[in-house]
């Protein structure tokens, strides 16, 4: 039967939501999308139109480098974020609510203070002198070195993006019905076949939504890696800001953002062929 | 002095700011000095900055019944974008010497020498479009206690033999690094320039697994206070602050390498005028006395005489003696060739 009110209702609701996010459209396409096709003109504009700028990076002797190296440093990231949130974002399903409450603030927490304030703790923490060394050096080990290299960065970098790993995968996970666990166990399956053959596959869109976001975020990365690595950790947003505020050279830095920008726009299309981008952010997460 | 490079540059509002840069070009007239009520003095932010308004911006604002706003940090691709987009919103810049000499004329006003006298400042230091703000040294500071025979020169510093322990250069191509390799590998202070990227690099590579960067000015003084290198190329003023806070660290003067901050004047700015009247002021014997007795940096004035504390005479590379021990970074050849530095420093440092 069909009821009016509520149809107009929806109708509404439609139509208010697209009105409501116009200011933020607006605002983005101002400050961000302008400049940044301000940035690509000036990549391709040089002063004629020419590819000049991007046959530079592949020359230039550094550009390839970091490119690489900033690719590998987020694929390791990626990976030790996955480990480490898909543990604890399978523990936050099987909890009690207060408990999972206590487990989602502390993933939140990096949220609660500024980058930089989080980093330069980290710097505190892990310089030869610091905390951490201190105690691996009671125990025996070390002092290591956990800053100026790969190892201080991934540290960094796990820490910041750990939330938007574990948002995902938390939002898939509390939607599997755990009675096909409880199912394939009574049909025979050891805990570990029910794992690969049953969860494992249901998570997968946590896990790949997980893996894109933070892969994506890390390639962008800047603070992180200027205070917790070394120049051979440099990453390709350091190598941004050199050719801008050092060499002036908009129009390199223009390429090398077009670069950032195709790469991360493939992944987001691959991304999008396996899981809805709304799933991605967790937005249609079940909530209790 | 060089930019600060924590915190994420504001590529964006840069360019914001360059939005109508094809109109770039049309300067508008400047205004006779007496018809500007305020103004805008920029620098690289932090104790200097306040040292600067303390000493210069403030009694100048106040003796001259105009306002003195105060802004910053000081940013090439900021000035870039105002002087392209034809919308000059700073009028005097406390910078690097490289930025204001290479850019004589572009980015950079020519300045007027019947206002600002240089009679008295370093001749080496002026240039068409650039007057000295100040002067330091990059020194070679040491551990005092790791090292009871302290480290002589640039070639200690590089004896890793002789001198174990992990040290420290500064993360830019005219950091220093260039010139402290080629002196430890026996080239003359005369013959230093044109920079050789060859024999600099292998020197450098020598050294490379004992060796860290810094990027900040704060990051070396870290590194002195807190023991994580036994020795560093530093600013003297990162030296004096870790020493008055009980770092065990002594400046090297031997090869000390003189550098200086210039004031310049973005090309187009609207109350040019005026500007040169405040340098005028700022590079004067009290001004410049004055910052010495708030920053331990040194005058480029030979008639200031600041009134300072033993220790930080003692870091002065204006005192007696010193000069003599070191180099003068040749300015007017990284201004040419600072892109070409930059990138070869780059991809060696990143390798």
């Amino acid at each position: 039967m069909s009821n009016p009110p509520a149809n107009a209702a929806r109708r509404r609701a439609v139509r208010g939501p697209a009105g409501f996010v116009l200011p933020a459209l607006a605002l983005l396409l101002v400050v961000l999308v302008w400049p940044l096709m301000q940035l690509l003109y000036r990549s391709v504009m040089t002063p004629t139109f020419s590819f000049e700028k991007y046959q530079g990076l592949l020359t230039d002797g550094v550009s390839v480098t970091i490119l690489t190296r900033t690719i590998v440093m987020s694929l390791i990231v990626t990976v030790v974020t996955l480990l480490l949130a898909y543990p604890y974002a399978y523990a936050m399903t099987k909890v009690k609510p207060r408990t999972r409450a206590v487990l989602m603030a502390l993933v939140l927490l990096p949220f609660w203070t500024s980058l930089m304030a989080r980093t330069f703790a980290w710097l505190v923490l892990l310089q030869d002198t610091g905390v951490v060394n201190a105690l691996l050096s009671a125990v025996g080990v070390g002092p290591l070195s956990l800053i100026r290299n790969s190892t201080g960065v991934t540290i960094g970098m796990t820490q910041v993006l750990l939330p938007f790993m574990v948002l995902p995968l938390y939002s898939t996970m509390s939607k599997i019905d755990l009675r096909l666990m409880t199912a394939a166990v009574s049909l025979g399956a050891t805990a570990r076949v029910a794992f690969r053959r049953i969860y494992l596959p249901l998570s997968m869109p946590g896990v790949v939504a997980g893996t894109t976001l933070v892969f994506i975020m890390s390639l962008g990365f800047y603070v992180t890696p200027q205070i917790l690595g070394s120049p051979q950790q440099a990453m390709i947003s350091q190598l941004i800001a050199t050719k801008i505020d050092r060499l002036l050279d908009f129009g390199s830095a223009g390429a090398l953002s077009a670069v950032l920008i195709v790469i991360t726009l493939v992944l987001l299309a691959l991304m999008s062929r396996v899981v809805k981008p709304s799933e991605a952010l967790g937005t249609t997460g079940a909530e209790e | 002095m060089l930019p600060k490079k924590l915190g994420v540059v504001a590529v964006g509002a840069a360019l914001a700011l360059g939005l109508s840069a094809c109109g770039g070009g049309s300067t508008p007239e400047s205004k006779p000095a007496s018809e500007t009520k305020s103004m805008t003095f920029v620098s690289f932010g932090g104790a200097y900055q306040d040292a600067q308004k303390k000493a210069m911006t403030d009694p100048y604002a106040a003796a001259n019944k105009i306002t003195m706003n105060q802004d910053g940090p000081t940013d090439y691709a900021k000035i870039k974008a105002m002087v392209e987009s034809g919308n000059v919103l700073w009028d005097v810049v406390d910078a690097d010497p490289f930025f204001a000499i290479g850019n004589c004329d572009k980015y950079a006003e020519k300045l007027d020498f019947s206002v600002i006298d240089t009679s008295k400042m370093p001749k080496d230091f002026v240039s068409d479009c650039a007057v000295p703000s100040m002067t330091y040294s990059y020194v070679l500071m040491y551990n005092k206690e790791k090292y009871p025979t302290p480290p002589q020169n640039w070639r200690d510093f590089f004896d890793t033999a002789k001198f174990p322990g992990k040290r420290a250069l500064q993360n830019a191509a005219q950091g220093g690094g260039y010139e402290a390799a080629l002196l430890a590998d026996g080239v003359s202070k005369d013959k230093l320039y044109p920079i050789d990227y060859g024999r600099a690099e292998k020197k450098l590579d020598s050294v490379k697994k004992d060796l860290v960067f810094w990027d900040s000015g704060a990051q070396s003084q870290q590194m002195m206070e807190k023991g994580e290198v036994d020795m560093l190329l530093a600013w003297t003023g990162r030296g004096y602050n870790a020493v008055k806070n009980g770092a065990p660290f002594a400046p090297q003067w031997n090869e000390n390498m003189a550098v200086y901050d210039v004031f310049m004047i973005p090309k187009g700015s609207k109350n040019k005028a005026a500007a040169m009247k405040f340098i005028a002021y700022a590079t004067g014997a009290e001004a410049q006395a004055k910052l010495t007795e708030t920053i331990p940096y040194s005058p480029i004035n030979s008639d200031a005489k600041p009134t300072v504390d033993a220790l930080i005479q003692s870091f002065l590379s204006t005192q007696p003696g010193v000069q003599e021990k070191g180099i003068v970074q040749d300015q007017a050849w990284w201004a040419k060739n600072q892109d070409e530095a930059t990138q070869k420093w780059t991809a060696w440092a990143a390798g």
